[in-house]
């Protein structure tokens, strides 16, 4: 079957819904895994001791998690399954803003900020990944954080997916005390992932899908370097997702949205983070490597899906003011020769990113008692076993 | 202004501006249907020039070339919030938000002069925008020029909002392509264009769509016509 987003929208409440019972948040399950905890392989690089977007020094996440409410969909009451996740590129770039590109396989969706990062080069906000209905309220609270001075404020970056299956997003219910949350709880360390901050009610090949991260550590020289991944995974069609080049989406067939609705309209945002010294233009090559990722899980980047790769170094801060005035500033770059591994970091850690976001997200119950399961880990590594794609 | 190719254009008269401005605060929306309209795009393009970034909702345009509701333009500082207003209309018109009903909303951000104060445009721009358009002139506003050439039967129009922002609009059916190079001629920080000259229906499956498009001679003889308003602006 497939519908618009109109028309599952007007779907009526399924019988469970219909005979009175109430549908919760979330539903318990047995603890996910990460991809790579399963035995899983992607590429032939080494992650970072975290294997996460924070193995890149100074780079901070944040979750706010909204999960209230069941039942039928009241427009600004619920029920919510949304929430927004702040990443810092480093703590101080609202004042040190950080070389950025980026790269849109599809643009059937929003990433705020992009005309900025083309034309000026750097990145001057930090980052933030919501609902589709709540990039102008988030986007306003970013600004609020720009310096009020005669240099104009910078663009802050916000990027969406859709989550309107399972939730309000109608409602608008993330609002500007969720932001100013999220940037004051980020952390380094390991990055919750699954159903959380803006991928709450997010699907990924029609199952749960949500935030997911990894990263490689590579070697150029004498040097080590991270490339970091974290996406906020809402894409896909059933059918076509692999996993570790296995066609798993084929073979687990059941276990589909309830009420069963395709999801070619849906979106991913993929944000990339290194610690190479690379120039925007370089970025714009790297981010452009993401899609790489994203492809291997099976998308070919649909009609209806935006489809964002936003890349930042935080190498060669530059102040903000010696960035609008002032002498002139040495940048470090990598030669272009050295960049070829990190092509490759690049697209191995979204693609390992998406499978995180897969693996770690639980089932969610949401707004009319639409349900989406999660990936169910063991049939999926007995098919990968059978397709001698793991051990 | 007499445009030399007008007669060659099949007529469609139009005997009022295109475009209707609603003026709410420091906030401008330019405007072509009622907000409930049947859903339709209509090709449009924009270039920026030098560090021009204050744009929101640019992404679809990237993509499809259309845009499918009003354009929005406020202070720089009050994007979010112009933005979450067109949000609120594209809820309005349909939960769903298609690409063909208003989402994204296109909002440009123009510095205002120091000391001018800005206030949350949302309710009074969201009350604005359900009133039906009211096609007449617009009342004139410090910032905004509007150059209007009537022609037999087809109309280009010129807005300025600020020395920042030109858009062009016109009912002669450009193509994306064209639109760009109408964007061309525009000096501004940014330069908009949009063509009426074809409304495209709902997005659906299964259906060839037509579009008509201007010949290169109509199209460069516009472009002349494009630079003589920028001059007179």
């Amino acid at each position: 079957m497939s519908l618009k987003r109109r028309e599952f929208l007007s779907l009526p409440a399924l019988p469970l819904l219909a005979n009175g019972a109430q549908a919760a948040p979330a539903m318990p399950s047995s603890a996910r895994r990460r991809a790579r905890e399963l035995g899983v392989r992607i590429g032939r690089l080494t992650p970072g001791a975290l294997n996460g977007i924070t193995d890149v020094p100074g780079v901070e996440v944040g979750h706010v998690t909204l999960i209230h409410g069941d039942g039928p969909l009241r427009v600004g009451q619920g029920p919510v399954r949304t929430g927004v996740t702040a990443i810092w590129p480093q703590r101080s770039v609202v004042e040190e803003y950080l070389p950025c590109g980026s790269n849109v396989p599809n643009g059937n969706g929003e990433m705020t900020g992009l005309l900025a990062g083309a034309n000026l080069g750097v990145v001057s906000s930090p980052l933030c990944l919501t609902n589709t209905s709540s990039v102008g309220l988030v986007f306003d609270a970013l600004q609020s954080l720009q310096p009020r001075d005669e240099l104009p404020a910078g663009m802050p970056v916000v990027g969406e997916t859709w989550d309107a299956f399972l939730n309000d997003t109608e409602g608008r219910h993330v609002h500007a005390e969720h932001v100013q949350q999220a940037l004051n709880d980020a952390r380094g360390g390991a990055v919750p992932e699954g159903n959380v901050g803006g991928g709450t009610g997010m699907i990924c090949y029609g199952f749960k899908g949500g935030i997911g991260t990894s990263s490689r550590r590579v070697s150029i020289g004498e040097r080590d370097f991270h490339v970091g991944a974290l996406v906020q995974a809402n894409h896909g069609e059933r059918g076509l997702l692999r996993i570790a080049g296995a066609p798993i989406g084929a073979l687990i067939q059941d276990l589909k949205p309830e009420p069963d609705v395709a999801t070619t309209f849906n979106s991913i945002i993929m944000v990339l983070a290194t610690d190479a010294p690379l120039l925007s233009q370089d970025l714009d090559r790297l981010a452009r490597r993401a899609v790489h990722g994203l492809a291997r899980t099976g998308s070919i980047s649909s009609n209806s899906s935006g489809d964002f790769a936003f890349a930042f170094s935080t190498a060669n801060p530059v102040p903000r003011a010696g960035f609008w005035s002032g002498p002139n500033r040495t940048l470090q770059y990598l030669d272009q020769a050295d960049m070829q591994i990190l092509f490759e970091a690049a697209a191995d850690a979204v693609e390992e990113s998406i499978l995180n976001a897969l693996f770690m997200a639980n089932d969610m119950f949401g707004r009319d008692g639409h349900r989406v399961h999660a990936l169910p880990l063991e049939r999926t590594l007995a098919f990968l076993r059978d397709c001698h794609a793991i051990a | 202004m007499r445009c030399p190719w007008s007669e060659r254009l099949p007529s469609c008269a139009i005997a009022m501006p295109l475009l209707d401005l609603i003026a709410v605060g420091n906030c401008r929306i330019l405007r072509w249907e009622a907000w409930n309209a049947p859903a339709g795009r209509w090709f449009f393009s924009y270039r920026t020039r030098g560090d021009y970034r204050w744009l929101m909702g640019h992404a679809v345009v990237d993509e499809f070339a259309t845009v499918s509701g009003p354009l929005f333009f406020s202070p720089a500082d009050q994007l979010g919030k112009i933005y979450n207003a067109g949000i609120s209309l594209g809820h309005r018109r349909d939960p769903e938000m298609a690409v063909d009903q208003g989402w994204p909303p296109f909002c440009a951000g123009i510095k205002l002069p120091a000391g001018v104060q800005a206030t949350d445009p949302e309710p009074a721009i969201l009350a604005a925008l359900l009133s039906p358009p009211a096609f007449v002139a617009p009342a004139a506003a410090p910032e905004i020029q509007l150059e209007s050439e009537k022609l037999s039967d087809r109309t280009l129009e010129l807005w300025r909002f600020g020395n920042e922002i030109s858009c062009f609009a016109t009912d002669a059916p450009l193509l994306p392509r064209q639109l760009r190079r109408l964007c061309d001629v525009g000096n501004a920080s940014l330069t908009l264009a949009l063509s009426l000259g074809n409304r495209l229906p709902r997005l659906r499956t299964g259906a060839l769509g037509q579009a008509q498009s201007a010949s290169e001679a109509v199209f460069t003889e516009l472009l002349a016509l494009a630079d003589e308003l920028k001059q007179s602006a």
